[in-house]
């Protein structure tokens, strides 16, 4: 969590002993457990970091077992201003907070010019084969545009930019769920099996109707279940939610309607067929 | 080649769509308003004890509901919708502190009684004899057993000559040595008179600051302000009444010390002129000599000790204009802790609600029922305390006198610290203890709060319901979920409308709704969707189908018109229905 600025006003209960301030209101530690936010594009980069700067707000800090992760194509990711409940909400001491770069927020796609695919991917044949085959779907074999702008909501902009900062992805997946696997909560035992089967709540939002989100929500989700598997965490045992904003949340373009038709079809696709691109 | 995982099953235990139109019809504008609701559903699904029980009723759930609509599409959508109902008993008891601490400001900053402060004034003045010119000057011209510090000229004179055989030419020197002796037992006078000036005035002073101190304490700022004032005052008038006084003596001893010196002329003149050389002859310029010479030394003495005077109240003055300048400041942070509270209470008291709050969070409660539930609890109109709570928080304070020369943050701070304590009944009540009052109060019931709840909290998604498999029943596809701090102990409990469970949390009351099962083509927009879907395809100038490997084929039989040549797939889909595909532990 990248706390950007925190307001400091004049408590008048800074440094009180008031008798029992919590007031039995539940700690953080009373409510964790293993949680896993994912954003992916825009929009569900900006849950993600909503969901963080609110578990702040209430409970004064992000417990271990609660991780927060974004990917986007974009350099920076959003930050979001949250009221404080502090121990006596008087005076709401507002918290922001961003998706620290690196442990919490992964760029997608940087230094990838699509229009150069081509020649790079000759220039280093042990890239990701999935751009291989997304460049040999393209009419002429080359992509047209680049993603100085993002991705203008092409989806398969997205995907590219996915394929392209895989490593990345996997990295900070892997680290971060490893995390997750090594933390003993209060409660648990040290052996190794039993902790195994505990479960994990994965949440990945995305958009619809956007160029990134909508194209990466679903192969996200593979490389989570995948990373899991690899760290020996018991994927049948956790719960993996998937949230989606739909267009109307945006001003309406052609391109994000048709997105959003074709987002919905791929989930009922992979959710149907059991399938993850 | 990349190939499209099955290892796994499906992707999503869960699908919820989030839009910015609920189902109820209202309206929020864009994902920045739509966002924080979500977070805040989504957080609660994450972290409280919602999280297992929805896990376990929407496991069931959603077997049952995830099959296909007769078109072949599959109904795996859902759609959270809550609300949160607040009372937060420590932020009402900080709000009744607030209230509290500002009927007490305004009751201890009242004007003081003047009679009774101008009867203390006088028993401190008169208990250091300050009470007046006289009684100080009375003082300061006295010692300790009542004798005059200056004695008499002509009679130390007189001691002086009794026994010698003058002659009249060594009068003179006898006289000037006389002279010097009395001056320098006049200078001795002074100086303990000056002392004795100077220890009354500081004296008084310290009275002054203990009585106004006091005062403070059982009256509060204003009564210790309208004391030090008067004690200024009193000084201001000594102070005037003396000047004048010296000024008089000023020009009475600008008139007797010539007389004094003419006569002591007179007398030298007479003694040359003696033709016997005895002083016996000189009675006449002898006696006006003594009377002039004991004048002019008698009103020296006196404008001396005037002076004297003026410089030890010069000095008093400056401590009580200090501690009237104290107590001016405190009355003026009386007025700025005040008006903080006040502030405090009127944002807490008209805490505007954004259209995002209002679909995340309401109070139970309108103004009117947190001041109804201070009268309740408390015996005593809103807006006023009762004695006993005054005694008490200024008891706790530890006496109002020690904010004397204190920042008004530190009045503020220790004074909402001291009135907090009153209000712990409130602060230990939880939102289940507040609803349960209410509902003892207005005479409703807990129901009615849980039927408002399901209608201020619609799915955050809009469908059609005529494009709803099956009957178009969806009732039976949601479910609530009803977060208490305590459900053993709740007011809902027994409730038929929803799953009671414990959060742990004293602030809140959540109604959870999840509904599940819709097709994507019910989406109230889907139709729009589709169109531009194939305007797009027509268009051919953006990529679809992105992914490598993907069965996208099976898009075409799904959607509002319905499809042919899905009857196979459906059929074996069916077969499939609540079937979930694990991969064997190793």
């Amino acid at each position: 969590m990248d706390v950007v600025k925190e307001e400091q006003l004049d408590s008048p209960f800074a440094g009180l002993q008031l008798q029992d301030a919590s007031n039995g209101r539940p700690s953080v530690e009373d409510i964790v457990r293993r949680t896993l936010v994912v954003g992916a594009g825009g929009s569900g980069v900006l849950l993600a970091t909503h969901m963080e700067a609110r578990h702040v707000a209430r409970y004064g800090k992000v417990h271990d077992s609660t991780r927060f992760l974004g990917f986007d194509v974009v350099d920076s990711p959003p930050i979001v201003t949250l009221e404080r409940e502090d121990v006596l909400e008087v005076e709401p001491r507002p918290v922001t907070v961003r998706l620290e770069q690196g442990t919490e927020y992964c760029r997608i796609g940087k230094d990838c010019d699509p229009t150069r695919l081509s020649h790079v991917l000759n220039q280093n044949p042990g890239l990701n084969p999935g751009l291989r085959e997304l460049l040999d779907r393209q009419p002429g074999r080359r992509f047209t545009k680049s993603l100085e702008n993002g991705t203008e909501g092409e989806r398969l902009y997205g995907l590219l930019a996915f394929f392209w900062s895989l490593v990345q992805v996997r990295n900070l997946l892997m680290a971060t769920l490893k995390e997750l696997n090594d933390l003993r909560l209060p409660g648990e035992g040290r052996d190794s099996a039993a902790v195994s089967t505990m479960s994990i709540l994965v949440v990945i939002a995305a958009s619809l109707a956007g160029g990134v989100g909508s194209a990466i929500s679903l192969p996200l989700c593979g490389e989570v279940k995948r990373a899991m598997d690899r760290l020996g965490m018991d994927v049948n045992q956790s719960l993996f939610l998937g949230v989606f904003f739909t267009p109307e949340c945006f001003p309406e373009t052609t391109l994000r309607l048709s997105n959003t038709c074709e987002t919905l079809a791929d989930c009922g696709v992979a959710q149907w067929e059991g399938v993850i691109p | 080649m990349r190939h499209t995982d099955q290892t796994f099953g499906k992707p999503f235990d869960r699908l919820l769509l989030c839009g910015p139109q609920t189902e109820s019809g209202r309206n929020l504008r864009d994902i920045q308003d739509v966002t924080p609701v979500v977070a805040e559903a989504l957080s609660l699904l994450a972290e409280t004890p919602l999280r297992e029980t929805s896990a376990e009723v929407t496991n069931n759930i959603t077997r049952t509901l995830e099959g296909l609509t007769p078109a072949g599409e599959p109904t795996i959508w859902g759609g959270p919708g809550f609300v949160e109902w607040e009372f937060s008993g420590r932020r009402t008891a900080g709000h009744f502190a607030q209230q509290a601490a500002s009927s007490l400001l305004a009751e201890w900053d009242s004007e003081p009684d003047s009679h009774d402060l101008q009867h203390r004034l006088r028993g401190l003045a008169h208990a250091h004899h300050l009470a007046d010119v006289n009684e100080f000057m009375a003082l300061v011209q006295h010692d300790e057993d009542g004798k005059p510090r200056l004695g008499d000229f002509g009679t130390d004179l007189a001691k002086s000559l009794q026994g010698r055989k003058l002659r009249a030419k060594n009068l003179p020197g006898n006289l000037r040595r006389s002279e010097q002796a009395f001056e320098e037992d006049g200078r001795r006078a002074l100086t303990e008179a000056t002392t004795m000036a100077r220890e009354a005035a500081s004296a008084f002073v310290l009275s002054i600051d203990g009585e106004t101190q006091s005062l403070i304490d059982e009256q509060g700022p204003g009564a210790g302000n309208a004391l030090a004032r008067s004690a200024l005052e009193h000084i201001d008038r000594l102070e005037s009444t003396l000047e004048e006084q010296r000024e008089r003596l000023h020009e009475n001893v600008a008139t007797a010390e010539p007389g004094a010196t003419e006569a002591l002329q007179s007398l030298e003149a007479a003694a040359d002129r003696s033709r016997t050389g005895r002083i016996g002859g000189l009675r006449k310029p002898m006696n006006r000599y003594v009377e002039a010479t004991t004048l002019a030394f008698r009103l020296r003495f006196a404008f001396n000790l005037t002076e004297a005077a003026l410089a030890a109240l010069a000095e008093a003055r400056q401590p009580v204009q200090a501690l009237l300048a104290d107590t001016d400041d405190l009355r003026q942070a009386f007025g700025t802790v005040r008006e903080r509270c006040r502030q405090q209470m009127t944002a807490f008291e008209s805490r505007q609600l954004t259209p995002v709050t209002q679909m995340t969070s309401r109070p139970l409660y309108e103004v009117d029922d947190l001041q109804r539930l201070y009268t309740h609890t408390y015996r005593v109109d809103w807006g006023t305390v009762s004695p006993q709570t005054s005694v008490l928080v200024r008891h706790s304070v530890g006496g109002l006198s020690r904010w004397l020369r204190q920042s008004e943050g530190v009045v503020y701070r220790d004074l909402l610290a001291a009135c907090l304590p009153l209000f712990t009944t409130i602060s230990s009540m939880t939102a289940d203890d507040f609803v349960r009052w209410l509902c003892r109060d207005r005479g409703f019931s807990p129901a009615l709060l849980l039927r408002n709840s399901e209608a201020l909290a619609p799915i955050l998604c809009r469908y059609d319901r005529a494009r709803l498999p099956g009957s178009g029943d969806f009732r039976e596809t949601s479910f609530q979920i009803i977060g208490v701090p305590d459900r053993e102990s709740s007011v809902f409990a027994g409730t038929p409308h929803g799953l009671l469970v414990s959060t742990g949390d004293p602030d809140r009351i959540i109604f959870l709704t999840l509904k599940f099962g819709f097709p994507a083509s019910a989406l109230w927009h889907y139709p729009r969707y589709r169109q531009a879907y194939e305007e797009v395809r027509r268009q051919g100038l953006v990529a679809q189908e992105i992914y490598p490997d993907f069965p996208h084929h099976l898009r075409d039989g799904w959607g509002v018109d319905g499809g042919t040549g899905t009857r196979r797939r459906v059929q074996r889909a069916r077969g499939r229905t609540g079937r979930r595909v694990r991969r064997k532990k190793k």
